[in-house]
């Protein structure tokens, strides 16, 4: 049933083609964070963060041993886990991953903290509460001292730094 | 568990109409599931995470790009043409037939909906098929694949003259409704 998307997948990812390859799971990506989170802002979210994170993978020279799809349903399913244990990745998956070595590499911390490096301290102080530790902005404002308004600031910059950098060729 | 009769009728919809090549609109679905819409939403997602993915349409490649721009998925269609605002309204004023000195008032509106400012319920049918015309492209699907309250980052990325645009909009709100506010606001109190 799958096959002739695998191999399409497969030669974009050969031609480098990524963003006409997300393009063709940003549909399934929406829909399933708006299946799951029954709210549209949290839905666009949590899908622009998994568009994000696979971006960044692929631009990075990041290849998988399992078929692309897979790669993309395991990345929202951890990242709607993320949004609803609003904890650690690695707190929530438990099992499920353990299992799966393979994509388990992907997961690692450092992939994202590379990602984060060169951002400005606070912001990347900031993001990486937020990402890495899974907090909220309250806690991550309680956090480094400050209000949760520079917390929204810092993150909403820090995230749009990111997405120049892995739009960057 | 086995899901309730209303869940396990709205799921064979879903179903249906995703295999069916159609895009169905998840919201949609949990709207008509009501109390039951997490159930739905489980089964949806369960679904999708082993359907066949569908290939993409041009609204969905414009949604993704708009997202990784940070500007809502209208003003990434305008952008993609390329056109600028004042050509859109332009374009937009003629196809609708409204005279000229509507043009302040038109421009308004178009950035509030633009920008996701203006409830898409209550804009009228002919603004929706004047911008499929113009952009070549489903604005209702475009509007779907939008957060209902924009981001601010939106409102600058797009250039959006809030003030300008808002003190047009409120100063007119004060009299009677034109054309434009049929056209565009047709939900307002």
């Amino acid at each position: 049933m799958h096959d002739a998307r695998d191999a399409e997948d497969r030669r974009l990812l050969e031609a480098g083609e990524y963003a006409t390859l997300l393009e063709s799971y940003y549909g399934v990506i929406v829909q399933r964070c708006q299946a799951r989170t029954q709210s549209d802002g949290d839905a666009f979210d949590v899908a622009a963060e998994v568009v994000v994170r696979l971006l960044g993978e692929l631009k990075s020279g990041k290849r998988y041993r399992v078929p692309f799809r897979v790669v993309v349903h395991k990345v929202v399913g951890w990242k709607l886990a993320e949004h609803f244990a609003r904890r650690p990745l690695e707190v929530e998956l438990g099992d499920e991953a353990a299992d799966d070595g393979a994509l388990e590499r992907f997961e690692e911390r450092h992939d994202l903290m590379m990602l984060l490096e060169g951002l400005p301290q606070r912001e990347r102080e900031v993001a990486g509460l937020r990402v890495l530790n899974g907090l909220e902005p309250e806690a991550i404002a309680a956090e480094l001292g400050i209000s949760r308004n520079n917390v929204d600031q810092a993150w909403h910059r820090a995230k749009q730094k990111l997405g120049e950098r892995l739009e960057a060729p | 568990m086995t899901p309730g009769p209303l869940v396990g009728r709205l799921f064979d919809e879903f179903v249906e109409a995703h295999v069916s090549g159609r895009q169905p609109d998840v919201r949609a679905f949990l709207l008509r599931a009501d109390t039951a819409a997490d159930e739905l939403g489980v089964l949806i997602d369960r679904y999708l995470e082993v359907a066949p993915v569908q290939p993409a349409d041009e609204e969905t490649k414009v949604a993704l790009h708009a997202r990784l721009e940070h500007v809502t998925p209208l003003v990434a269609a305008r952008r993609r043409l390329p056109l600028k605002v004042d050509e859109i309204v332009e374009r937009l004023r003629e196809a609708l037939g409204l005279r000229g000195s509507l043009r302040p008032r038109l421009r308004a509106a178009y950035q509030e909906l633009e920008t996701g400012q203006l409830d898409p319920a209550g804009v009228n049918e002919r603004v929706w098929e004047a911008l499929h015309a113009i952009l070549g492209l489903d604005p209702c699907r475009l509007v779907r694949y939008e957060p209902p309250v924009a981001a601010p980052a939106f409102f600058r990325a797009a250039e959006f003259e809030a003030g300008r645009a808002g003190a047009v909009a409120s100063a007119h709100r004060e009299a009677e409704p034109d054309e434009v506010d049929r056209l565009f606001r047709a939900r307002l109190p």
